[in-house]
């Protein structure tokens, strides 16, 4: 069983990375119903698996404690207070001896019960108890079911993480000090977990179809996030070769080292403003390494989703303020969250929809649910006296959604000055440009905003209609097709009649060869994952902009 | 012996309140139960604590069933009686 075996998938992010495999299986909850078990043997399975998860619990609080990570500490300190709770244990207690089930059907059953009830309750800060009661649940049903339950809050060592794919909340949770490469078997380009392993530069391989059918846990493996391939148990010649490629690497690196700290300028000194995405405070410093010209997409929503829970107003006024202060007066373009679609949070409580794509997200969640968006509001409006803020809002489908939007900023800002609060008069509002009918009437956005910024993941998807998760229908997510790029052109367009800018913010941003493309048809502001901005602001050294220009229009009308 | 005691905390009755509630009345051997409203639960149940769902300011009612109940239902009143922001 030595053989090496090769795989491949979508390059997701670029590198190259070489380490022993952890493999994450989805819990199996397909639990056997019968009543014929004997309750006695049952009840003490239960306590079994009580003793058991206690006791691993204990290990991984302690190892938390030596890092002084208060934030899992507290987790792991309310798992171990949900194993012996009362509405818990007797509830699972009784079904054992009532029903005669077994102990994990009964722990399954109490369990989405009481997880139901915590998140029906009025109160956003339950559902990240619910969140634990699940995940302590899940543990304890990986015991009596004898299914592994790796913890990847708990790594020591370097390794390269398997999946079918991570949902946006577990990626939120990943340790990645020790994670060196990423590979899953559904995604593609654009998916979250794809997104996140290139804002943090590890190396990323999605869509890896046999993936955990094929490799062991602890198998070594080498990902190659520039091929899209990953090789499961190499021989001496693929270890070589790995070792070849990651020297290049690191060559490669440090010539763009240049690019790090100069200015973003096209051949003939036309100049471009090349920022950064984040997610979380913590990428902070990260966006300042790589010498980012700004911050061109603050997506809030991660906020919530990292500790799964809605922060109020001082608490997000906290980070904000903070984004602001240690950019020191670069811009910084800040995204009201995007919630719904392939993001829903428990405590956002979106109704299951058919369709949520289509669905309730993004600016049309924040209208329907004003009391949050407000919020986020007035904690953005408060902030922006620390620094260069503008403001822009997501999935913007119709001229009255914006204006409504506006007005709810008018609002807040008329009460927080009433209130004494000092808020900056010079913050630039812009709207998102993601759904093919804003970019088709672009012009009469034009009025209401001072930019227009292209969510090119959501525009793609809904002009090709093909979901970007979709492995079946990837083939028709193509970024550089006509009737994408004749889109943008009539956003830019209408920018430039209007005296306003516009930019780009979707992954396609950090593409090598669409980049000068984009700059072509009039985009000056690209947000691309920190680590690509060396490689980006150098592309686009490469060319003038009348080069650019022919290069845009070959490409929206090839011959 | 039974209570109504007013809940100080800025955020109301769970989590972190609940939690140091709940460690105080594990230790105690008799009964405690906490009721809000038309709910009333078992006072070593976080879980059930925080389906109460008590904001601040909401009254509840503290019973303590066996021996020391002063004792303990000093305890718990003091543990209500803090704002844990």
């Amino acid at each position: 069983m030595n053989k090496t075996i090769k795989l491949s998938g979508i390059s997701a992010s670029k590198g190259i990375a070489f380490a022993p495999i952890t493999k994450i299986q989805p819990l199996n909850l397909d639990i056997d119903e019968s009543a014929n078990h004997d309750p006695e043997v049952e009840l003490n399975r239960f306590a079994e698996a009580q003793k058991e998860v206690t006791k691993h619990i204990e290990t991984m609080k302690s190892a938390a404690a030596k890092l002084h990570d208060e934030w899992v500490i507290k987790i792991f300190d309310s798992h171990l207070f949900f194993i012996r709770d009362p509405a818990l244990q007797n509830n699972v207690i009784n079904e054992i001896k009532n029903e005669g089930v077994s102990a994990e059907w009964a722990l399954l059953k109490v369990r989405n019960s009481l997880v139901l009830m915590l998140e029906n309750l009025d109160d956003t800060t339950m559902s990240e108890r619910a969140a634990d009661l699940r995940d302590l649940t899940d543990r304890m049903i990986a015991f009596l079911t004898n299914q592994q339950w790796p913890d990847l809050s708990g790594l020591e060592e370097e390794t390269i993480i398997a999946a079918v794919d991570f949902s946006p909340l577990e990626i939120s949770k990943l340790d990645k000090k020790f994670i060196k490469g990423i590979i899953t078997e559904k995604g593609g380009y654009s998916s979250h977990t794809a997104i996140m392993a290139r804002s943090s530069g590890i190396p990323a391989v999605t869509g890896v179809m046999g993936l955990l059918s094929a490799v062991l846990q602890g198998d070594p493996v080498i990902v190659d996030g520039n091929k899209g391939s990953i090789v499961i148990k190499p021989g001496d010649e693929e270890i070589k070769s790995f070792k070849k490629i990651n020297n290049e690497i690191t060559k490669e690196n440090s010539r763009l080292k240049d690019f790090i700290n100069c200015k973003s300028l096209t051949k003939d000194k036309l100049s471009i403003s090349i920022g950064s995405h984040l997610g979380s405070v913590n990428e902070l410093e990260k966006i300042q390494t790589f010498g980012a010209d700004g911050i061109g997409l603050f997506r809030t929503e991660f906020l919530f989703m990292h500790e799964n829970r809605f922060f109020d107003e001082q608490q997000q006024f906290e980070v904000y303020q903070k984004v602001l202060e240690t950019m020191e007066g670069k811009p910084v373009i800040i995204r009201t969250m995007d919630i719904g679609g392939d993001k829903n949070l428990p405590w956002a409580k979106i109704e299951p929809e058919a369709n949520p794509s289509l669905g309730l997200r993004g600016i049309r969640y924040c209208l329907k649910r004003p009391e949050f968006f407000k919020i986020q509001l007035r904690a953005l409006l408060r902030a922006s006296i620390y620094g260069n803020l503008k403001i822009m809002f997501p999935m913007v489908s119709t001229v009255e959604e914006l204006i409504l939007a506006r007005s709810l900023l008018a609002e807040e800002s008329t009460n927080l000055k009433k209130e004494g609060k000092l808020i900056s008069d010079n913050i630039e509002i812009g709207v998102m440009i993601e759904v093919p009918a804003a970019a088709l009437c672009a012009e009469q956005f034009a009025s209401h905003v001072d930019f227009f910024s292209i969510g090119t993941n959501d525009l793609i998807q809904y002009t090709m209609a093909a979901d970007r998760m979709n492995d079946q229908v990837s083939y028709l997510y193509q970024p550089m097709h006509p009737a994408v790029l004749k889109l943008i052109k009539m956003v830019t367009d209408a920018a430039k009649k209007n005296g306003l800018w516009t930019g780009v913010c979707g992954e396609i941003a950090g593409d090598l060869e669409v980049v000068p493309i984009l700059i072509g048809l009039g985009v000056i502001e690209l947000s691309v994952a920190p680590p690509l901005v060396p490689e980006v602001r150098e592309v686009v050294s490469r060319f003038t902009f009348e080069e650019m220009r022919n290069m845009a229009k070959k490409a929206m009308y090839p011959c | 012996m039974t209570k109504e005691i007013c809940v100080i905390n800025r955020k109301g009755f769970h989590a972190r309140p609940a939690t140091v509630f709940v460690e105080a009345a594990s230790e105690y051997t008799g009964e405690i139960t906490v009721s809000y409203g038309k709910k009333k639960v078992n006072g070593k149940s976080l879980i059930a604590l925080m389906s109460l769902s008590v904001p601040h300011d909401g009254v509840v009612t503290i019973s303590v069933e066996g021996s020391d109940v002063e004792k303990t239902m000093k305890k718990l009143e003091n543990i209500l009686g803090i704002n844990y922001e």
